[in-house]
């Protein structure tokens, strides 16, 4: 059984159809690029997913338990515990600036785990992760987008997620830090943590995915293994966005 | 002018300090939270409460304080059917149900523009991490808030401090009418002089409090 499963998922803003059908599965340990042209739907996708946006119909099924099934969505709380196994990273960070580094990784997991006493030693482990250790106690104001954005991630794996999303995590930063963001998801995928990332870095949808999913006006044009999609893209449409892109 | 004077004077103005402190206290205290609520009313999903609310706060800003208490005081005993309830009220809880409501409807509006100023994207990162909407509120927007707010709050509390003597309008005694019962008796406009200084003594320390405040805010 897969661990995600999206089947005819639909969105459209007003009249503007977004997605349109779009299907796909993801097991434990894959690690899938979303790649397309501005407008194609991957970052509406990615919300549909962790509730962000509210589909307009199709089915999405976590580890087998309906998330959304015809459209509809389950009772809240069956909603919030699905939800709480997955984890997702922005691209404009959106870490807490009235907070430390380490209270913006503690706080929210203490929130939302009533009693966890594990917080602090967590916390410390996940900063050390992503090297940032000796910053904990600053605020992100002081940080480089680089940093922050490794905040970010280090952040959304305190409540352990068994699936990240990623929109468009080094689109923000400069050229420079992107390395330092793409190295902590490559560390990541190589743990096998499930991912699901958005991204226009091509070097890292080429050599850290297993799959590669391409975008086109709503729906998923083409879908394969790297090696598939980047030399011999069967879609010329595929090939076409490929020809435009920086590599 | 001898020293005993001015001691005397000090202390006969000095005696509606208690009532001008009380009046300030209540309303910063019971108007801030209220304020923060009527913010929420006029951003919540039930139209009827957005419009209460918006009214709420254009009635109350549109209007002069002072009519506001006189109208608390003598006009609502006059109304029909709810009038009798208010017949026994007090001067003093008439003019703390204007200051409060009043204020409430100012630091609405602060409040409103402080909420603009919050990114989107930290309702969205609450909510991915598994925030409820109380928590995201109260721990992630809130705070945020209040620091673009905290500049205007501040100057409407130093306002707050020199609007006390607007319960003058009713008679209550304190400060201020104080001082003007003193001008009168002696036929001396030094009790005006010393009231001044009662209210300037105020604010150094409201300011104060307010600068150790806003540090705290500092990120
Ligand atoms: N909240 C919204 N309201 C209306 N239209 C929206 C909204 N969000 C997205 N859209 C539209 O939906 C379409 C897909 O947007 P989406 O952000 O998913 O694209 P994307 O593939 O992520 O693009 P990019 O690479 O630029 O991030 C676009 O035409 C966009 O204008
Ligand atoms: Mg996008």
């Amino acid at each position: 059984m897969p661990f995600l499963e999206v089947r005819q998922l639909k969105k459209s803003f007003g009249s503007l159809p977004v997605l349109e059908d779009v299907s796909f599965t993801v097991e434990r340990g894959d690690v899938i690029a979303v790649i397309g042209a501005s407008g194609s739907g991957k970052s509406t996708l990615l919300r549909c997913l962790i509730d962000l946006e509210t589909v307009d119909g199709g089915w999405v099924t976590i580890d087998g338990e309906p998330l959304i099934s015809d459209g509809s969505y389950p009772d809240p709380r069956a909603r919030r515990a699905l939800l709480g196994r997955m984890g997702m990273v922005f691209q404009s960070f959106n870490l807490f600036p009235h907070m430390t580094v380490a209270q913006n990784l503690i706080r929210p997991y203490e929130m939302t785990t009533p009693g966890a006493r594990d917080g602090q030693e967590k916390c410390r482990r996940l900063l050390d992760k992503v090297g940032l250790l000796d910053k904990a106690e600053v605020y992100p104001s002081k940080l480089s987008g680089g940093q922050k954005q490794r905040v970010a991630i280090a952040r959304a794996l305190m409540k352990s997620p068994e699936i990240m999303l990623f929109d468009e995590p080094t689109s923000a930063l400069d050229p420079l830090l992107t390395g330092e963001v793409l190295a902590i998801m490559r560390q990541l995928a190589e743990e096998r943590m499930t991912m699901l990332v958005v991204t226009h870095e091509m070097s890292f949808a080429r050599d850290a995915a297993t799959r590669v999913l391409f975008m086109k006006d709503g729906t998923i044009a083409e879908e394969g293994t790297p090696e598939e999609i980047f030399t011999a893209p069967k879609n010329p449409e595929t090939a076409a966005f490929l020809g435009s892109v920086p590599r | 002018m001898d020293l005993s004077y001015i001691i005397t004077t000090f202390l006969r103005v000095g005696a509606g300090l208690g009532t001008t402190l009380k009046l300030f206290f209540i309303t910063i205290l019971a108007s801030l939270p209220l304020g923060f609520l009527i913010t929420m009313m006029t951003r919540c999903a039930v139209p009827p409460l957005r419009w209460l609310a918006r009214c709420f706060v254009y009635l109350m800003r549109s209007t002069p304080l002072v009519l506001q208490l006189l109208f608390l005081y003598f006009g609502l005993p006059f109304l029909p059917v709810v009038g009798v309830y208010f017949s026994t009220m007090g001067r003093f809880t008439a003019t703390v149900w204007g200051f409060v409501l009043n204020y409430a409807a100012y630091f609405a509006e602060i409040f409103r523009g402080g909420l603009l100023a919050v990114d989107p994207g930290q309702y969205e990162a609450a909510k991915v991490l598994g925030l409820t909407r109380r928590q995201t509120i109260l721990r992630i927007v809130a705070p945020q808030m209040l620091r673009v707010a905290m500049p205007s709050i501040s100057n409407e509390t130093i306002t707050l401090v020199k609007d006390t003597s607007l319960m003058f309008t009713l008679a209550v005694p304190e400060v201020l009418q104080f001082a003007k019962s003193a001008v009168s008796s002696t036929g001396k406009t030094f009790p005006f002089v010393v009231a001044g200084i009662i209210y300037l003594l105020m604010n150094l320390v409201i300011t104060w409090l307010l600068k150790v405040l806003e540090k705290r805010f500092d990120y």
